[in-house]
């Protein structure tokens, strides 16, 4: 089949672009198979065909794929990218998980994060964020938010590097 | 002057395929599937030159050759002919999943670069700053159409 491709000049994330306290949050899904339980807010790595999982090896990341947002399967296929009570919500599986691949998203920390600072899986937890030392071809992205504690929800700016 | 829209996510395609595309101007014959990058001003090009891809723009997926459609899951095989001559306009998807050729045997979630053949994607020793993507999909050898997660770096 042919598309016709449609016009698009710019676009504002958030809900509504007019009002500075909603977040700034979305961007662009696509489909991949789940290698593993993933939860909402893990970071993932292209690891077979059309497949994602996560690991605490932060080399892996270097095919990064994106930020798991929801499940096909999951919510009604809803994204949840907002709502912090839907972090961590499991796409089981085989199922088909809904991966972040640009824009800004929700992630949660592995350990204390500096904001501003490029960022990567952490050691422990795999899925989650860390800014540890730089790796080239290994980051994910950029942490707009400072964390604290590991558990943390801060919002990443996606940007493999 | 425009207004940016509201956005919180877009999803892809069905078949999991799309992106955003630029219009650009054919520094040479390009076809649909090759992995071009800016070589002048508002021009991309295709290259043997992996370094070149340090300035990567993105995949051919339309132009004149295809009355400027595009079909990014090549259901009617449009990967790997003509798009545009030198000088036409030439649509560049940018971001997304894109259908490429690889120019040799390619393995899956593998980060691709340019290297034997203009165009084609390759899966050689990693050199940063000239990456373009990572392969979705096998391939057993040269000219087999692949998705690849566009991704410079």
């Amino acid at each position: 089949m042919s598309y016709r491709a449609t016009r698009f000049p710019y676009i504002a994330l958030g809900l509504d672009a007019k009002e500075p306290d909603v977040p700034q949050l979305g961007g662009i899904t696509a489909k991949f198979t789940a290698a593993a339980d993933l939860k909402v807010g893990d970071v993932v790595f292209v690891s077979a065909a059309q497949t994602v999982n996560k690991s605490n090896t932060q080399a892996n990341y270097a095919t990064f794929a994106g930020v798991v947002v929801g499940g096909v399967s999951l919510l009604d296929g809803c994204v949840v990218i907002d709502d912090l009570n839907c972090i961590g919500a499991i796409v089981p599986s085989g199922t088909q998980a809904l991966v972040q691949t640009s824009g800004i998203a929700r992630v949660v920390a592995d350990a204390a994060i500096t904001v501003g600072t490029r960022i990567s899986q952490g050691a422990t937890t795999a899925g989650r964020v860390d800014d540890t030392a730089f790796t080239a071809g290994q980051m994910c992205g950029i942490a707009l938010d400072a964390a604290t504690n590991a558990g943390d929800v801060i919002s990443m700016l996606i940007q493999a590097k | 002057m425009f207004n940016p829209r509201n956005f919180r996510v877009q999803r892809l395609a069905s078949g999991n395929f799309k992106g955003d595309v630029v219009i650009a101007t054919a520094g040479g014959t390009l076809n649909v599937g090759d992995v071009v990058y800016w070589s002048a001003a508002g021009t991309v090009n295709k290259s043997t030159t992996s370094a070149n891809y340090a300035a990567f723009a993105g995949v051919v997926v339309a132009g004149p050759g295809t009355s400027n459609l595009f079909t990014a899951d090549d259901v009617t095989n449009v990967v790997g002919t003509q798009a545009a001559t030198v000088g036409q306009d030439v649509y560049v998807q940018i971001n997304g999943i894109a259908t490429v050729q690889t120019a040799a045997a390619v393995a899956v979630n593998a980060i691709l670069q340019v290297a034997t053949t203009a165009g084609q994607v390759d899966d050689p020793a990693v050199v940063a700053g000239q990456c373009v993507g990572i392969a979705l999909a096998v391939a057993a050898g040269a000219s087999v159409k692949i998705p690849m997660l566009i991704q410079p770096k």
